[in-house]
C-alpha cells in the first residue's frame, strides 16, 4: 500500500508506531536518526515520514530541510516541545503536520491517514466552481457537502449553515451574537450557549483533534474564525 | 488560705485602711505632741510649787511688793521723792527716776517703757507738766498694785522698815499675831524668800530668778521682805488656777502617753506595710508606678517641700493664735493634707526605690544623661563631625566679632569689617547649599532605589564632601541590592529552565508507555486480571501525561515566562464559549450551569488564550469534584476597575482544608489524592491571572466553593 518511514532514536517508538501503522496496512521503514532516514528516502519510494525533532547527529528539523530539497513527500514532526513556537518552526521548515509527544496513537494515525489523502488523490481533484475551499475542507454548496481530506462529513443544516458563514468569509472572526444573528436570522438575545455549543459540535467532526483545530478556531472572549490556509 | 491573704494583703481596701490608720496615727502623734510640748516642762515637775510657771508668778508678785512697798510706798512719798529729786540733785534726778521707774518696766506695759525713752527730753526742759504727769502715772501704778496685791490670796508678804518699823502687808493675820509670829508663820511655808541688805534666804533652791537685782536696789535701804505662798491653795487667785491646771494636766499624762506610744506604734506598722506594699499588686510581681510617679524625682521632692510647708506655717500662724473650735478644725484639715502629701511622696519614693528608678527618673539624671549623649556623639566623630561643630561655633564667633567691629569701629576699619562679613557668608552661603543640593540629590536617589530603579546613579563628583561618604555607602547598598535581584532571577530561570528540561525528558518514555498500554489493550486477552491491570496502566500513564504538562505550566506560569498579548476581551462570550467546551462534560456529571451576566458588558484587557487556560482549569476542577447533579454558578460583574468571574460550586467532598492552602502547589481539595489531578490547576490559574494583573481568589463556606477571578477592564488605566 503505502511506504511509511518512522525516524526516532528511541527504539520504543519506533516499534510502537510499526505495529500501529502495520495494523492499518501500511508498510514501515525503520530510522533512528536523520542520517539513516535520508538514506533510505534515497533508496525507497516513501510517501510520508514520522519524524523526531530531537534526535543525536542530524536532527528532525535539519533532515526536513533535506527532504524537501527533493522531496514533496508529507512529513509529520514529532516532538516533546509542546510551544507554539517549535511548531510555528517545525513548520517552517517545511513539515506538514506537528504531534506532540506523548501523543495519543490514533491521533497520529488519523494524521497520517489525512496527509496521505490529501498527498495522493486531492491532486487529481478537479475543482469545481462554487466550491468553498480552506486547506483540505471543502464545501459545495449546490451539493451541501462538506469534506475534510476528500472525505464526506455529516452536518446538521444548522451546523452547515455555520460552517458555510465562515467559510465565505475566511479568517474574518465572527461574535457569537452575530453568528446567531445570522444564522438564525432573528436578533440574539440570550444567545446562551446555543451557539458555542453547535461550534463544538462542529469542531469535532471536522478537526483531528477538536483541542487543537486545523481549521475552526476558536478566539477566546471574541469568537470563531475558520482558518484560511 | 495563703493565697486569700496574699490576695487581701495587696488589695486596694486594705491599703486605703492601712492609709487611714497611720493618717489618725499622725494625727495622735501630733495632738499628744501638742499636749506635751504645752505642759511638758510643768509636768517634768511633779509638784505644783516647782513648776516654772509658779516660779514665775511667784518672782513677778515679789517685783509687785518690792516695787509698791519699797520704791513708791505711798503716794506722798511720791510725790516729795519727784520734789525733793528736782531740788537736790537736778542732774541726777533723771537718773534716779529713771532708775526707779526700771523697776516698773518688769511689770508694766510698754507705754511705761517709752517713757523711759523720753525722759532725757525732761531732762532739759523740765517744766512742770512733764514731772506731774510722771507723777499721775506713778501714783496709778501704786493704786493698781496695791489692788493686785490685795487681791491675791495665796502670795503672802511683809515688807518691815527696819529704820521707821513701818510694815507693809497683805496679811490680815498680822496686826493680832504680832510680826514675829507673821514672819514665822511665812516661813514655815513651802515657798518662802526673805531679802535684806546683804542678805537674801530662799527656801527652793531651784528658783528661776535669783533676784539679785532685788538684794542691790535693798542695799544700803533698811527695807527687809519676807514673802511665802500659802502651801494648800486657796481658790480664788491666778496660783490656785494654775495650780489645778497643773494638776489635771498631770491626770491626763497617761493618757496622753498611751494614745502617742499607740499612734507610734500604728504608725510605723502601717508605715512599714505600706513601703513594702507599695507599688504591688501581687506577691513578687512587677511594680506598677501610679500616675503621680511620673514626675521627676527631684521636681516632686520640691514641690513636696513647696506644697507641704505652705500649709504647715498657715497651720503653725494658727494654732499660736485664738484657740477655739475653728482654727483647731482649720488646723486639723492643713496638718492632714500635708500629712497626705507626704504619705503619697514617701510611697512614690518607695515605689521608685524598688523599680530601681529613684536616681534615673530624676530631671538631672535625664537632662544630665541627653547633654552627655550629645556630647558623646560630638566626639565619637562617626555620624556627626566634631569638626562641623567646631566651624559652626567658629562661624557664629567670626560673625559677632567682626559685627561688633563693623557697629563699634567706625571709618576704614569699620568698613573692612563689613567687607570680610560679607565675603564670610557668602562662602559659608556656597558651602551650605552645596551641602544642601547633594542631601536633596541622595534623598532623591534613595526614593528611585526603593521604588526599584536599581540602575539609577549618581555623580560622585558632583557630592559635597561631606556626603561622600554617605553617597558611597548607598552606592554600595544599590550594588549589594542589583546583585541579589540579578542573582534571584538567574536562580528563577534556572528552576524554570530544570523544570522545563525534566518534563521533556520524562515526555519520551511517557510516549512509549502510553502507546504500549494502548497496545495491550488491544491483544487477545481472556485473562481479567490482565485486563485489571492494564487498566491500571492505562489510566495511571494518562494521569502521568497531565502531571507533566501541568508541572511545565505551571513553571513557566510563576516565572512569568509566557508571553501575554493583550486585547479586548469579552468575559461573557468567554464564558460561554468555555462551558461549551465543557458541556458533554458538565452534562454526564448531571451539572447545571447558570450563568448571570452583568448589565453592562465586561470587556477586559487581556489575553484571551490565557483566559481559556484559566477558565480550562476552574471548569475542570468544576466538573471533577462537584456534587453530582448539582448546580454551578457562573457570575460575570464589574467593578470600577476591574471584570470579575466569579464560580460557584458544591463540592463533592467535604473540604477540611483552608482557602489559601488549596492555591499552593500539589494540594487538592480531598486528602486521599485519589482521583485525578495534579493540584497544580489552581494555582497555574492564580499565575495567569496575575501574569495579566489581575487575581484569582477563593473561598470555602462549609462545602460552598467559590472562586473569582479579577481582571482589569478594558480603557481603565
Amino acid at each position: 500500500m503505502h511506504n511509511i518511514l518512522v525516524c526516532d532514536d528511541d527504539k520504543a517508538i519506533v516499534d510502537a508506531l510499526e505495529i500501529y501503522l502495520k495494523q492499518d496496512g501500511y508498510t514501515v521503514y525503520k530510522a533512528y536518526d536523520g542520517r539513516e532516514a535520508l538514506k533510505i528516502i534515497d533508496e525507497t519510494d516513501i510517501q510520508l515520514v514520522v519524524l523526531d525533532i530531537m534526535m543525536p547527529g542530524i536532527d528532525g528539523l535539519l533532515t526536513t530541510v533535506r527532504v524537501r530539497e527533493k522531496y514533496n513527500i508529507p512529513i509529520i514532526l514529532l516532538s516533546a516541545k509542546s510551544e507554539d513556537t517549535d511548531k510555528i518552526a517545525g513548520l517552517n521548515f517545511g513539515a506538514d503536520d506537528y504531534v506532540t509527544k506523548p501523543f495519543n496513537p490514533l491521533e497520529l494515525l488519523a494524521r497520517v491517514k489525512s496527509q496521505l489523502r490529501r498527498y495522493t488523490q486531492l491532486g487529481s481533484q478537479e475543482q469545481k466552481t462554487g466550491v468553498l475551499k480552506t486547506g483540505e475542507l471543502t464545501l459545495d454548496d449546490e451539493l451541501k457537502e462538506v469534506r475534510v481530506d476528500g472525505e464526506l462529513v455529516k452536518l446538521t443544516p444548522i451546523e452547515y449553515r455555520i460552517v458555510k458563514l465562515l467559510m465565505e468569509n475566511l479568517g474574518r472572526v465572527f461574535s457569537i451574537d452575530s453568528i446567531y444573528e445570522r444564522v438564525w436570522n432573528e436578533p440574539s438575545f440570550s444567545a446562551e450557549n446555543t451557539v458555542a455549543v453547535h461550534i463544538r459540535r462542529i469542531r469535532e467532526k471536522l478537526e483531528i483533534n477538536p483541542k487543537e483545530p486545523k481549521y475552526l478556531k476558536v478566539v477566546w472572549g471574541i469568537g470563531y474564525k475558520m482558518e484560511k490556509y | 488560705m495563703a493565697i486569700k491573704w496574699k490576695n487581701i494583703k495587696y488589695s486596694f481596701v486594705t491599703k486605703a485602711v492601712a492609709v487611714f490608720l497611720v493618717w489618725a496615727a499622725f494625727i495622735g502623734l501630733c495632738a499628744s505632741a501638742v499636749f506635751l510640748g504645752q505642759y511638758g516642762h510643768q509636768l517634768l515637775s511633779e509638784n505644783y510649787y516647782d513648776t516654772n510657771k509658779f516660779k514665775s508668778e511667784f518672782s513677778q508678785y515679789v517685783y509687785c511688793a518690792v516695787d509698791y512697798a519699797v520704791t513708791l510706798r505711798s503716794e506722798e512719798h511720791i510725790r516729795s521723792g519727784y520734789t525733793s529729786a528736782l531740788e537736790k540733785e537736778p542732774v541726777d534726778q533723771p537718773k534716779q527716776a529713771a532708775g526707779e521707774l526700771t523697776v516698773t518696766v518688769l511689770e508694766a506695759s510698754g507705754q511705761v517703757l517709752s517713757d523711759d525713752g523720753e525722759e532725757p527730753s525732761s531732762e532739759e526742759t523740765a517744766d512742770d507738766s512733764d514731772v506731774q504727769a510722771a507723777i499721775e502715772r506713778d501714783v496709778a501704778r501704786f493704786r493698781e498694785l496695791k489692788r493686785t496685791l490685795n487681791s491675791v490670796v495665796n502670795f503672802e508678804y511683809i515688807v518691815l522698815n527696819r529704820d521707821t518699823g513701818d510694815v507693809v502687808t497683805n496679811m490680815d493675820s498680822y496686826k493680832e499675831a504680832g510680826l514675829e509670829k507673821t514672819i514665822s508663820g511665812l516661813k514655815a511655808q513651802s515657798l518662802y524668800l526673805h531679802i535684806s541688805e546683804n542678805d537674801r534666804e530662799l527656801s527652793s533652791a531651784e528658783m528661776q530668778y535669783n533676784f539679785n537685782d532685788l538684794i542691790d536696789r535693798f542695799n544700803g535701804t533698811p527695807f527687809e521682805l519676807h514673802a511665802a505662798v500659802k502651801a494648800p491653795l486657796s481658790p480664788g487667785d491666778v496660783f490656785y488656777a494654775t495650780g489645778e491646771e497643773h494638776g489635771r494636766a498631770r491626770s491626763l499624762i497617761p493618757v496622753f502617753s498611751i494614745i502617742a506610744a499607740l499612734s507610734l506604734l500604728t504608725g510605723i506598722a502601717g508605715f512599714i506595710y505600706l513601703t513594702a506594699t507599695a507599688g504591688r499588686r501581687e506577691e513578687g510581681g512587677r511594680v506598677a508606678l501610679s500616675w503621680i510617679d511620673s514626675l521627676y524625682n527631684d521636681v516632686h521632692t520640691m514641690l513636696v517641700i513647696i506644697v507641704a510647708f505652705i500649709p504647715l506655717y498657715v497651720a503653725v500662724e494658727f494654732s499660736q493664735g485664738v484657740s477655739n473650735i475653728a482654727t483647731w478644725a482649720v488646723t486639723f484639715i492643713l496638718l492632714s493634707i500635708v500629712f497626705l502629701i507626704c504619705l503619697s511622696y514617701i510611697l512614690s519614693m518607695a515605689r521608685h526605690i524598688k523599680n530601681k528608678s529613684l536616681r534615673r527618673h530624676t530631671l538631672i539624671y535625664t537632662a544630665g544623661s541627653a547633654v552627655l549623649r550629645l556630647v558623646r556623639l560630638c566626639f565619637s566623630s562617626k555620624t556627626f563631625k566634631f569638626t562641623v561643630l567646631v566651624f559652626l561655633l567658629g562661624y557664629g564667633a567670626l560673625n559677632s566679632i567682626f559685627f561688633l567691629i563693623l557697629v563699634t569701629a567706625g571709618g576704614g576699619p569699620s568698613f573692612m569689617a563689613f567687607l570680610i562679613l560679607v565675603a564670610l557668608n557668602l562662602a559659608s552661603l556656597y558651602f551650605v547649599s552645596k551641602a544642601l543640593i547633594s542631601v536633596s540629590r541622595l534623598m532623591e536617589w534613595t526614593k528611585e532605589l526603593s521604588k526599584g530603579n536599581l540602575d539609577y546613579s549618581l555623580d560622585p563628583r558632583s557630592m559635597s564632601p561631606a556626603f561622600a561618604g554617605f553617597a558611597a555607602d548607598i552606592g554600595n547598598l544599590q550594588a549589594g541590592l542589583r546583585h541579589a535581584v540579578s542573582e534571584a532571577v538567574k536562580g528563577e530561570r534556572l528552576k524554570a529552565e530544570l523544570i522545563t528540561n525534566v518534563s521533556h525528558d520524562l515526555k519520551t518514555p511517557l510516549t512509549s508507555i502510553i502507546n504500549y498500554v494502548d497496545l495491550l489493550k488491544k491483544e487477545k486477552n481472556e485473562n481479567e486480571t490482565v485486563k485489571g491491570y492494564i487498566d491500571i496502566l492505562d489510566e495511571k500513564s494518562g494521569r502521568l501525561k497531565q502531571l507533566v504538562e501541568d508541572l511545565l505550566e505551571v513553571s513557566k506560569a510563576a516565572s512569568g515566562n509566557i508571553s501575554v498579548s493583550y486585547e479586548g476581551i469579552d468575559l461573557h462570550s468567554l464564558v460561554l464559549q468555555a462551558v461549551a467546551e465543557f458541556g458533554d462534560r458538565a452534562a454526564a456529571a448531571g451539572l447545571d450551569i447558570r450563568i448571570k451576566t452583568a448589565e453592562k458588558a465586561s470587556v477586559i484587557h487581556g489575553d484571551g488564550r490565557l483566559m481559556w487556560r484559566i477558565l480550562d482549569n476552574l471548569l475542570t476542577n468544576v466538573v471533577k469534584y462537584s456534587q453530582k447533579n448539582s448546580r454551578v454558578y457562573i457570575n460575570i460583574e464589574n467593578s470600577e476597575t476591574h471584570g470579575i468571574i466569579t464560580i460557584k460550586n458544591i463540592s463533592e467532598a467535604p473540604l477540611d482544608i483552608p482557602a489559601d492552602q488549596l492555591l499552593e502547589r500539589f494540594v487538592r481539595g480531598e486528602a486521599s489524592r485519589t482521583a485525578e489531578g495534579s493540584g497544580l490547576g489552581l494555582s497555574i490559574a492564580q499565575s495567569l491571572a496575575g501574569l495579566q494583573g489581575g487575581r484569582l481568589d477563593v473561598s470555602i463556606d462549609g462545602d460552598l466553593f467559590k472562586v473569582s477571578v479579577s481582571v482589569p477592564l478594558a480603557g481603565v488605566s
